[in-house]
């Protein structure tokens, strides 16, 4: 695989590098299942699935920090390749994955189209700004815990069905 | 393909967050240079994305010849009507008549009568229907509520319908809840005008918006100078109400407007203008059901009217009924609905022409279905049909089959083959020339659709996240085309044929974060020829008047913070019948943003090149010379 180090500076005015800082610093605020992040020192795994750049970002972004005082992994990832290791999976345009219990989803927007049924957080961007819904179906599913100070940065939460 | 919705909506305005001074410095810095580990999370959510570096459009999935012409390329353009906007789609082909009219078309047959391309506002049809074609100096909206326009050349495939068959234009404005107050004043040599919008909210998490906007246009020129009457002016509001949560929920707007041009003398005879007005009334519902579908209904009503005491004076009302259905059932993606469309109009002849009957009802139904199915390995497939029943010919079967394969996200190839139809409109069958007998013409009591068999093959790359582009091959083969008799008593016929191919492309680069090129190219070929047995004495230029190529290169810029600048360039090749010479013009539009409320610019169009004309015959056409103009925005 090819230097995945930074991506092309300021290629888009820094979308990506909003949404990968994004992705870090939700784990902050999500308790995942008991379980489901493995031993005490096991590494925290995101993966990214669709998008070198993100992949790129992302990478840098993690550097020297912890998720919840685990050491960070970041995976590119193929569609048609399930990663059980996988604690946050992030999905670029048009991607898609199965829900699966202990895994936070995020997508991102493609115009006209909706989430993905079983993303937790789903980025937009509003107003030239990078926000996010969050998808309480999603997170039901998937067992996570949101906090709500999460929700309440939210542009729009979506309530569970029924 | 799905009808496209609405795109994410900006913060709206009540919830913007305040200026601390900390803020103010972390938002007027580039987010690509700061350290974003140390923001919180709302301050991250405040970033605003730098707007030149923004890549534009993500790699569309659209197994067709789609551009979008985005909200922010829109204003920096310095566009100020709606065929100004859509010059920046470099699969359309846009020629000025005179102040206030342009014919617009895709992929050939563009003159003032083109009745190949579908042109929808917010989901409302507005060509004529009684000649199946668009009045541009009828259509206008208040340009900063655009949130895209989305320009598809060729069939659009089965969920759109008849007329489609050259290409479809969506100009899709915003919710009420991403719009603002806005005082916008453009001050130019040739046309001002001023505008007003304000909103707020409404009970039950709604949001309403108003506008109003006003017009004036000059005279143009014939190229001896001959002063022509289309100075004109022209008065337009409308409101919007929405309450949506997301996508979904229900939307009611309407427009009104009216515009008069110049009288015309002729000796001691005071012909009028030409008088426009119309009011249209929308109500769209969207929601999701049980089971995660999606259903939209839409409903509306269109009055037009227009006077012309020259040509013929129509003035029709439209009712239309629509609902779609959106379902995901394993890999298959269905979209299915229908529609009902009744028009009730009165062509009062004119000078030239007459309808004969002058009043007629018609209806219009339509079903539609179309499946995409996801396979294996990034290919996709989308099948579908629309049945369109009109009064003159019955059933309609456009059957559109598109492929597509996307080995990753960075590359898409995508070929269709579809069968795409324009059906007789008044003008085909009752149009008589003079208004009373002895005619020249005689409308065509026989006059049946025109048909076409479509198929493409298209290609998007983005080698990189600074590099992306699209081609389309195309290859339309044509079958009863309108054709014309030896006069008098002529009758309006189906005997031409054959066939047009073309390529389009386009591509967009950024070498710089501060410096984006775009450019378009597209390329148009036609062998059409009259059938045996016809005494059509003009031939197939009369269906249209289009230049073998055309080629535009824009820059866009931002020299410094809170400047930006749009440099384009334009090429047309000449028009072979009426001949009209090729050209190249420079336009350019400067904006600053004096503060976050109030925004200058400063713009020139048709420079380079002098005064050239764009359509119809010498000496009476108009030309178009070198303009400025400034604008205001002030948003509080």
């Amino acid at each position: 695989m090819a230097d995945m180090g930074r991506a092309q500076p300021d290629d888009d005015g820094g979308e990506v590098r909003i949404k990968a800082e994004f992705l870090y610093k939700f784990t902050a605020y999500v308790d995942w299942p008991d379980g489901a992040l493995g031993a005490a020192d096991a590494p925290f795994v995101i993966g990214v699935q669709g998008s070198e750049t993100m992949f790129g970002e992302l990478s840098q972004a993690v550097q020297g920090r912890t998720v919840q005082a685990r050491p960070v992994q970041v995976r590119l990832v193929r569609a048609t390749v399930a990663d059980p290791g996988l604690h946050l999976l992030f999905l670029a345009h048009g991607e898609t994955a199965s829900a699966r219990r202990g895994l936070m989803l995020v997508s991102e927007a493609a115009p006209g189209e909706p989430p993905p049924r079983a993303s937790v957080i789903h980025f937009l961007v509003v107003g030239g700004r990078v926000r996010f819904d969050v998808l309480l179906d999603g997170a039901e599913r998937a067992g996570l815990k949101l906090s709500s100070r999460l929700l309440s940065v939210a542009h729009k939460v979506h309530a569970a069905a029924r | 393909m799905r009808q496209p919705t609405d795109e994410d909506r900006p913060c709206p305005i009540h919830r913007r967050a305040g200026g601390a001074a900390v803020l103010l410095a972390l938002l007027s810095a580039p987010a690509a240079a700061q350290d974003l580990s140390e923001l919180s999370l709302e301050q991250l959510s405040n970033i605003e994305i730098s707007s030149v570096s923004r890549r534009r459009e993500k790699l569309a999935q659209v197994p067709a010849s789609l551009y979008v012409i985005s909200a922010d390329a829109i204003r920096r353009s310095g566009a100020r009507s709606l065929p100004e906007a859509l010059l920046l789609a470099p699969n359309l082909q846009v020629a000025r008549l005179n102040a206030n009219q342009y014919a617009i078309s895709a992929r050939g047959f563009n003159d003032s009568v083109g009745n190949k391309l579908l042109v929808l506002i917010d989901g409302r049809t507005v060509y004529a229907p009684y000649f199946s074609g668009v009045q541009w100096d009828q259509q206008d909206v208040l340009l900063d509520d655009i949130a895209r326009i989305e320009v598809i050349s060729g069939p659009g495939g089965s969920v759109w319908g008849t007329n489609a068959v050259n290409g479809v234009i969506n100009i899709i404005r915003r919710p009420a809840a991403e719009t603002g107050s806005l005082l916008r004043v453009d001050a130019g040599t040739d046309e001002r005008a001023a505008a007003l919008r304000h909103g707020g909210t409404l009970p039950l998490q709604g949001h309403w918006r108003a506008y109003a906007k006003l017009q004036q246009r000059d005279a143009t020129e014939t190229e001896a100078g001959v002063a022509i009457t289309d100075k004109s002016r022209r008065w337009q509001l409308g409101w919007r109400a929405d309450w949506l949560n997301g996508d979904d929920g229900l939307t009611v707007q309407g427009d009104v407007y009216r515009g008069d041009t110049a009288d015309r003398i002729n000796g001691a005879r005071n012909l009028g203008g030409v008088g426009t007005s119309g009011e249209n009334l929308m109500a769209r519902w969207t929601g999701r059901l049980d089971g995660g579908s999606r259903l939209r209904v839409q409903a509306y009503y269109d009055h037009v009217r227009r006077e012309d005491a020259i040509l013929y004076s129509p003035r029709f009302t439209v009712l239309d009924l629509e609902a779609q259905h959106s379902l995901a059932w394993g890999a298959h993606n269905i979209d299915w609905g229908g529609g009902w469309r009744s028009s009730r109009d009165h062509v009062a002849p004119g000078l030239l022409f007459g309808f004969t009957p002058e009043r007629a009802r018609q209806q219009w139904h339509n079903l539609f279905v179309q499946d995409e199915l996801h396979l294996a390995d990034g290919w996709r497939l989308t099948a579908g049909t629309k049945f369109e029943h009109n009064d003159y010919t019955g059933w309609e079967t456009l059957p559109s089959l598109r492929l597509a394969w996307s080995p990753s996200a960075r590359w898409q190839w995508w070929a269709s083959l579809s069968r795409a139809v324009r059906a007789p409109a008044r003008l085909d069958r009752d149009l008589r020339l003079p208004p009373k007998p002895p005619f020249i013409i005689a409308g065509g009591p026989d006059f049946v659709s025109e048909v076409a068999r479509v198929v493409e093959l298209g290609h998007r790359g983005q080698p990189s996240s600074t590099l992306s582009y699209a081609l389309t091959l195309y290859h339309h083969d044509w079958q009863r085309l309108r054709s014309g008799q030896l006069p008098p008593n002529a009758v309006v016929q189906n005997m031409i044929a054959g066939n047009s191919w073309g390529l389009e492309a386009w591509g967009h680069w950024q070498p710089l974060p501060w410096l984006r090129w775009s450019t378009g190219y597209n390329r148009l070929q036609q062998d059409l020829a009259v059938q045996p047995g016809s005494r059509d004495p003009v031939g197939p230029s009369a269906l249209g008047n289009d230049p073998p190529q055309q080629w535009q290169l824009r820059a866009t810029l931002q020299p410094a913070d809170r400047h930006e600048l749009d440099v384009a360039l334009r090429h047309v090749a000449a028009l072979p019948k009426p001949a009209v010479p090729a050209y190249t013009v420079l336009d350019f539009s400067y904006g600053w943003h004096a503060t976050p409320q109030l925004a200058l610019t400063l713009g020139g169009r048709n420079l380079l090149h002098g005064r050239h004309a764009e359509a119809n015959a010498a000496p009476g056409r108009s030309v178009f010379g070198p303009e400025a103009y400034a604008q205001l925005r002030w948003t509080p």
